[in-house]
């Protein structure tokens, strides 16, 4: 249940990530050597992307009245 | 007004002002008593019956208020299920504490079915979609009725001010924000930043709507991969504040990314409960973003405007929440896209550019080959010139000492002249051979190696071959001395055998007439001529008799 803001964290951090590694290879002190690792892991945050937003079914989950009415944190 | 539904009283016009029928008497009695205020013990000598009782409250009742009255008050215990066959409506308007929220006040109205047709007309004509519904504040003109039969008053509906239901409403829903405003509930949602990626969706709304449909719908085809936490609530009538409370509540510990509050598809709106204060409150508190959908004409309610965003409808705010995932997903897949070609292109720059090192480097080797082939075949030409002095010179030295040899060798005698002339052209040939082979590795190196690499070995070579022409020379003085050892010798002999030495000493050679040396005295008969030869000159003779030597 906690994972949401690390699950975010994931989403902007991939996105982050991504930006970081286009702007390294706008940069002009990309080492060929280094290349194939940049892209490699570009390729690990679109998949990462793709599965979490596209690869599943969507789903709902009912939420009944019972679960918690005595600690109303509202 | 229909005869069917109206119990008898009502069957006379009451507010015209006729007289029911009573007697006259007491209709007369009656009258006196609502002129003298007092007279309470006039009324303790006569007995009523209810129905004159009643008469006599409807009486005073009409006489104490105009015919057109304007009242206000909230709608309460509207029901539409109320309405009766004849399309007559009853409800309440009612009159709340302004600090307890208590009912003070309470009133039981009706309208009639002709006039509820008039006033429905005038409240959608004033806004689509608008209806009486209950928390509604409305300014109403009728007049007041006493029901006989149940003794019950009633305010019967005539006409409805529908600018002022509007602006109380708007004053009501003014007043709450200008409140939540001021304790900082207002905005408190809108600054919780709505998620990057809003997949996972707590939803409130009522699961039979068309607004849930059209929600999930929405949601399903748009191929993302969505969930849904779905709160069951009702949207509408009185249930719908603590529906809505415990909803919040309970999506806020789900790790729901949004909070999504919709309702519509329906005509009928009733959208008071979303300008509930308490509602209002769990909105703005939510530690998750909410957004609403809840469809409505007139004005945004207090919900929409506490919400961290509103839109209009159910397929609107999942429209809105795709866009966000797709907009995400769309800015991902692009930055992708560039580091792709950006791969490319770096490749392709990284290849040209090796082409063009390559390229520099080939160039340069080229230019530094020239420029010291230059200097090389300079210095080779250099070489060249010094080694051919040097082999001219050593040359020189070579034939200097064969002359040297050739000299001396001439000092010999005819006899060895030949065996000595053999050893000086040898000689002469190894030394040329010798020079020929430094002359052809000097050159190869001139063409192969560097120059200081070249110099070096020019300069051991240069030692080698003079160390090479001393050695030749040594052994060359070496072997002469022997050499002339040899003909000494040879000469010493040669004198010795000489027969000139051998005749000087008394030894004579005797030649035959054919001019043999005479060695036995069979070559020869008595009367022969012989001569001989003596060291100084000959004499010649004639053999008288031989005598052969006895054994």
């Amino acid at each position: 249940m906690k994972d949401m803001a690390d699950n975010n964290l994931t989403y902007s951090k991939a996105s982050e990530e991504l930006q970081k590694i286009l702007e390294e290879l706008e940069g002009e002190n990309i080492e060929i050597d280094n290349l194939s690792a940049k892209v490699k892991r570009a390729t690990e945050l679109i998949k990462f992307c793709r599965e979490k937003l596209k690869n599943t079914e969507m789903e709902i989950k009912k939420i009944t009245k019972d679960i918690s009415e005595q600690d109303t944190d509202l | 007004m229909s005869p069917r539904p109206s119990p008898k009283p009502q069957t006379r016009k009451i507010g015209d002002g006729y007289v029911s029928s009573m007697k006259e008497d007491k209709m007369t009695k009656k009258l006196k008593l609502s002129e003298d205020n007092n007279s309470v013990e006039e009324l303790s000598d006569s007995i009523y019956t209810i129905s004159q009782l009643n008469e006599r409250i409807k009486e005073i009742l009409k006489g104490s208020f105009k015919d057109n009255v304007w009242i206000c008050g909230e709608v309460y215990r509207y029901n539409l299920k109320s309405v009766n066959a004849s399309g007559y409506v009853y409800f309440q308007l009612i009159e709340q504490d302004i600090k307890t929220k208590n009912i003070k006040a309470s009133i039981p109205v009706i309208i009639w079915a002709g006039k509820r047709q008039y006033i429905e007309n005038k409240l959608i004509e004033f806004a689509n979609d608008f209806q009486l519904k209950d928390g509604l504040e409305i300014k109403v003109q009728g007049y007041i009725d006493f029901y006989s039969p149940q003794g019950k008053v009633s305010f019967i509906i005539n006409d409805i001010d529908v600018e002022h239901t509007v602006g109380k409403i708007a004053l009501k829903r003014k007043q709450l924000i200008e409140k939540l405003r001021k304790s900082g509930l207002l905005d408190k949602n809108k600054q919780i930043p709505m998620p990057l990626v809003p997949l996972r969706i707590g939803l409130i709304t009522s699961e039979v709507s068309a607004g849930y449909n059209d929600f999930i719908n929405e949601l399903q085809g748009s191929g993302y991969g969505f969930s849904v936490y779905l709160c069951d609530a009702r949207v509408q009538g009185d249930k719908l504040e603590e529906d809505m409370l415990y909803s919040i509540a309970n999506l806020n510990k789900t790790d729901a990314d949004v909070i999504v509050i919709v309702r519509g598809g329906g005509s009928a709106s009733d959208l008071m409960g979303f300008d509930n204060e308490n509602v209002a409150i769990a909105i703005a508190k939510s530690s998750k973003p909410v957004l609403t959908g809840i469809g409505h004409q007139i004005d945004n309610t207090v919900a929409d405007e506490v919400a961290n965003m509103s839109l209009k409808t159910p397929t609107a705010v999942a429209k809105f929440l795709i866009e966000k995932v797709q907009e995400y997903d769309n800015e991902m897949e692009n930055i992708f896209q560039q580091i792709f070609n950006k791969q490319g292109e770096i490749i392709e720059h990284f290849k040209e550019n090796i082409n063009a090192i390559a390229g520099t480097i080939k160039t340069n080797t080229l230019r530094f080959l020239e420029r010291n082939e230059e200097k090389l075949r300079g210095f080779s030409d250099s070489f060249k010139i010094n080694s051919r002095n040097f082999i001219s010179h050593t040359k020189q030295n070579f034939l200097n000492l064969t002359d040297g040899i050739k000299l001396s060798v001439r000092l010999i005698t005819e006899r060895n002249q030949q065996k000595i002339l053999y050893i000086n052209n040898n000689l002469v040939r190894i030394l040329e051979g010798l020079f020929k082979t430094y002359y052809i590795s000097l050159n190869n190196c001139v063409n192969q190696i560097s120059l200081v690499r070249l110099n070096r070995l020019l300069v051991r070579q240069q030692q080698k071959i003079s160390q090479t022409a001393s050695q030749i020379v040594k052994r060359l003085s070496a072997f002469i001395i022997q050499e002339n050892k040899q003909l000494d010798n040879w000469e010493m002999q040669k004198n010795l055998k000489d027969p000139q030495n051998i005749i000087k000493k008394g030894y004579s050679l005797i030649y035959t007439a054919t001019s043999e040396i005479l060695k036995n005295i069979d070559q020869v008969n008595a009367g022969d001529n012989i001569r001989a030869i003596l060291s100084d000159g000959q004499i010649a003779g004639t053999v008288n008799s031989k005598n052969r030597k006895e054994e």
